[in-house]
C-alpha cells in the first residue's frame, strides 16, 4: 500500500505556492490526523514550501505516513545555505524585493518549522541543495 | 447535521447546476432529483439562490406560530432597513414589524453592540495571554463550516452567543420584569433574511437551549412590511435602541468596525471564507487578531432570505448609520450588560469531522489510495453528468459504494463503443 506522496515545488511560482501544503493537509484530513497535529503540519509544511518556492531552484516535497510518525521530507536542488545557525534565527532572512512584496520573506520560516515539528533536521551547505525532514508525532 | 434546505421535487429536474455551486460538495444528482448529503450541510443557502427553477428552498416558521404565545415580542435584523426603496426612518421600518401582530418589536443590534464590548474584552485578555487569533462567532454558517470542516480551528472561535441570541435573552428579562409577566408566556421570534438562524436555534452551536422560540424569513413578511412602510404613516411608536455601529454590525466590515480592530480581516461570501481559513491554517495571517468571516456577500444584507440587491441595501444602511453618526442617536445603556457569565458558550464546540474516511487511520489510508486509483481512470473534466460536482468526488463515492463508474458518462461512451465493435465483429 502506498504511503508515500511525492510533490514537485518550482522556484518563484508564487501563483502555485500554497498548493502542495494544501494538498498534504487534505491528506491528512481524510485519514483522520489528530487536529492538534494536522495545525503543526500545515503550519510547518506551508513555510517548507514556500521557503522552496521563494529561495531554492526548485525540488520536491514527500509526505509519508507511518503507523505513529508523519514526516515531511524536503529536498530542493540549491543552492543551499551557508550558514544554518543565522538561517534558523527569528527574523533572519535572505528574501528578495519580490518575496517581501508579497509579504513573505519575515525570516520566521525555518523557527516557526522547528517550533511546530517534534524533530527537525536540517543539512545543508553553499551551492548544494538544503534537506530537511521533520517528523510529527501522532 | 440539520440543515433548513427543503427540495420541492416536482420542480426539480436533475440540471446539476447546485451541485457545481456548493461550498462543501454536499449535494449529489443520483436518481435525477437533486440529494442533500445532511453530514456535509451547513445551511448557507447557496443552493436556494442558484436553482434555475427554484426547487430548493429554506423552512422556516410560519407567522401564525406567534399565535401561541400571550406577549408577542420581534427581534429583526437591521438588514431589513436596506429592504424597503421608501423608508424614510427606520422607526417606520420597525413599526412595520409591529404591523404584522406583534406586541413588542427589539433590534438584534442590541445584541450586536454587546457582542461587540463582550468581544473586545475578550481580545485584550486573549492578547495579553499569548496571543491567540480569534474568530468572530457572529455567522451561524461560518461556526458550522468551522465544525465540519475545520475542527482544528474550533479553539480560535470567540465563546460568544450570536448578537441574535444575545438580543433574545434581553428581550424576554426585560420584558417579563416590565410586564410582570412569566418567561414562558413570552415569545420571541426573529425575522430574518438568515436561513441558518433557525438551525442555530433548534440545535444551538455552543449553548445548550435558545431563547428564540421561532424564526421567521423576512421574504414570507416583506410583502406586509412593504405596504405598511408605503403608506407613509405620519407619526411613529417604535425607538431603536442600538448604536450606529450595531446596526452597521451585519454589514460586512461592520463587526470589525465595532471592535475597532486594527489587525483584522475581513473576508465575505461562503467560498472566500473557505479559502481564507485554509490559509488560517497554515498560519498564513501573521499579526492577525481578529477575523470576521460572513458567509454571505455584502455580509446579512446579502442573506438568501431578503429581497433586495445586496449592494442597494447595503448602500441604505449605510446612509442611515451615516446620518445617525451625523445627528446623534438615543441609545440603550449596556454597561451593566457587557461581558456578562450569560452571553457565554456554555458547552463546548461540537465537531463534526466529515473529511475522515474511516476510523481506523490504516483502513483510512487504503480507501484513500483506491479513490486515486479510480479518480486515475475517470476523464477529470469535472462536467458533473454523473451528478458529482467533480471526478475526484465521484472516486470517492465509487469506494464508498455510493455510485459506479458507469455514472460517468464518459466511460459509458467507451463501454458502449467497445460493445458496438465486438457486436459488429
Amino acid at each position: 500500500m502506498n504511503n508515500e506522496f511525492t510533490y514537485q515545488v518550482s522556484s518563484g511560482d508564487f501563483a502555485r505556492a500554497g498548493t502542495v501544503s494544501s494538498a498534504i493537509k487534505t491528506i491528512l484530513k481524510k485519514l483522520g490526523v489528530d487536529k492538534g497535529v494536522l495545525r503543526r503540519i500545515a503550519i510547518a509544511s506551508y513555510e517548507a514550501e514556500i521557503n522552496m518556492v521563494i529561495h531554492s531552484i526548485g525540488g520536491i516535497m514527500k509526505l509519508e505516513i507511518g503507523s505513529d510518525v508523519i514526516k515531511i521530507y524536503c529536498d530542493d536542488k540549491g543552492p543551499g545555505i551557508e550558514n544554518i545557525a543565522l538561517a534558523m534565527k527569528e527574523g533572519y532572512s535572505t528574501a528578495g524585493e519580490k518575496a517581501r512584496q508579497m509579504g513573505f520573506g519575515a525570516g520566521m520560516g525555518l523557527s516557526n518549522m522547528k517550533r511546530n515539528s517534534d524533530d527537525f533536521q536540517i543539512t545543508s551547505a553553499a551551492g548544494e541543495g538544503t534537506h530537511i525532514v521533520m517528523a510529527f508525532k501522532m | 447535521m440539520k440543515h433548513s434546505v427543503k427540495l420541492k421535487k416536482d420542480k426539480c429536474f436533475g440540471c446539476t447546476v447546485c451541485i457545481k455551486q456548493c461550498p462543501t460538495q454536499a449535494i449529489r444528482v443520483y436518481g435525477g432529483k437533486s440529494e442533500i448529503i445532511d453530514s456535509r450541510c451547513i445551511d448557507c443557502g447557496e443552493c436556494v439562490r442558484i436553482c434555475p427553477n427554484k426547487s430548493r428552498y429554506n423552512k422556516t416558521d410560519n407567522l401564525e406560530k406567534i399565535n401561541d404565545y400571550k406577549i408577542k415580542a420581534a427581534i429583526v435584523s437591521p438588514v431589513i432597513y436596506g429592504q424597503f426603496d421608501d423608508l424614510l426612518d427606520i422607526e417606520t421600518a420597525l413599526d412595520a414589524v409591529l404591523s404584522l401582530g406583534f406586541d413588542h418589536v427589539f433590534e438584534t443590534s442590541i445584541g450586536a453592540d454587546i457582542y461587540a464590548k463582550s468581544a473586545r474584552e475578550y481580545i485584550d485578555k486573549e492578547e495579553k495571554s499569548g496571543g491567540r487569533k480569534v474568530i468572530s462567532s457572529s455567522c451561524p454558517v461560518v461556526l458550522r463550516l468551522i465544525q465540519t470542516y475545520y475542527p482544528d480551528l474550533i479553539e480560535n472561535i470567540i465563546p460568544l452567543k450570536t448578537p441574535d441570541e444575545i438580543t433574545a435573552q434581553i428581550v424576554r428579562d426585560k420584558l417579563s420584569k416590565e410586564l410582570n409577566v412569566n418567561k414562558n408566556d413570552i415569545g420571541v421570534f426573529l425575522i430574518t433574511p438568515c436561513p441558518a438562524q433557525l438551525m442555530n436555534v433548534k440545535s444551538p452551536i455552543g449553548y445548550k437551549t435558545s431563547d428564540i422560540n421561532g424564526v421567521i424569513s423576512f421574504l414570507d413578511v416583506f410583502a406586509k412590511m412593504k405596504k405598511y412602510v408605503s403608506s407613509m404613516p405620519e407619526k411613529t411608536m417604535s425607538k431603536s435602541l442600538s448604536s450606529a455601529y450595531g446596526i452597521g454590525w451585519f454589514n460586512v466590515r461592520g463587526q470589525t468596525r465595532a471592535l475597532e480592530q486594527d489587525n483584522h480581516l475581513v473576508v465575505d461570501g461562503i467560498n472566500n471564507v473557505r479559502d481564507a481559513l485554509d490559509q488560517f491554517e497554515n498560519d498564513k495571517f501573521k499579526g492577525l487578531k481578529f477575523f470576521e468571516g460572513v458567509a454571505c456577500r455584502g455580509g446579512c444584507c446579502g442573506g438568501v432570505l431578503s429581497f433586495e440587491n445586496t449592494y442597494v441595501a447595503k448602500n441604505r444602511i449605510d446612509n442611515f448609520i451615516a446620518r445617525y453618526i451625523k445627528e446623534g442617536k438615543e441609545v440603550m445603556d449596556i454597561s451593566s450588560l457587557v461581558d456578562k457569565k450569560c452571553w457565554r458558550f456554555d458547552e463546548e464546540i461540537k465537531e463534526y469531522d466529515v473529511n475522515k474516511l474511516d476510523n481506523d487511520m490504516g483502513e483510512a489510508l487504503k480507501k484513500y489510495n483506491l479513490i486515486e486509483e479510480v479518480a486515475s481512470e475517470l476523464p477529470g473534466l469535472d462536467c458533473g453528468s454523473c451528478g458529482c460536482p467533480t471526478c475526484h468526488a465521484l472516486a470517492e463515492d465509487i469506494v464508498k459504494g455510493y455510485a459506479s463508474e458507469f455514472d460517468c458518462i464518459f466511460i459509458m461512451r467507451t463501454k458502449l463503443n467497445l460493445a458496438n465493435r465486438e457486436e459488429r465483429e
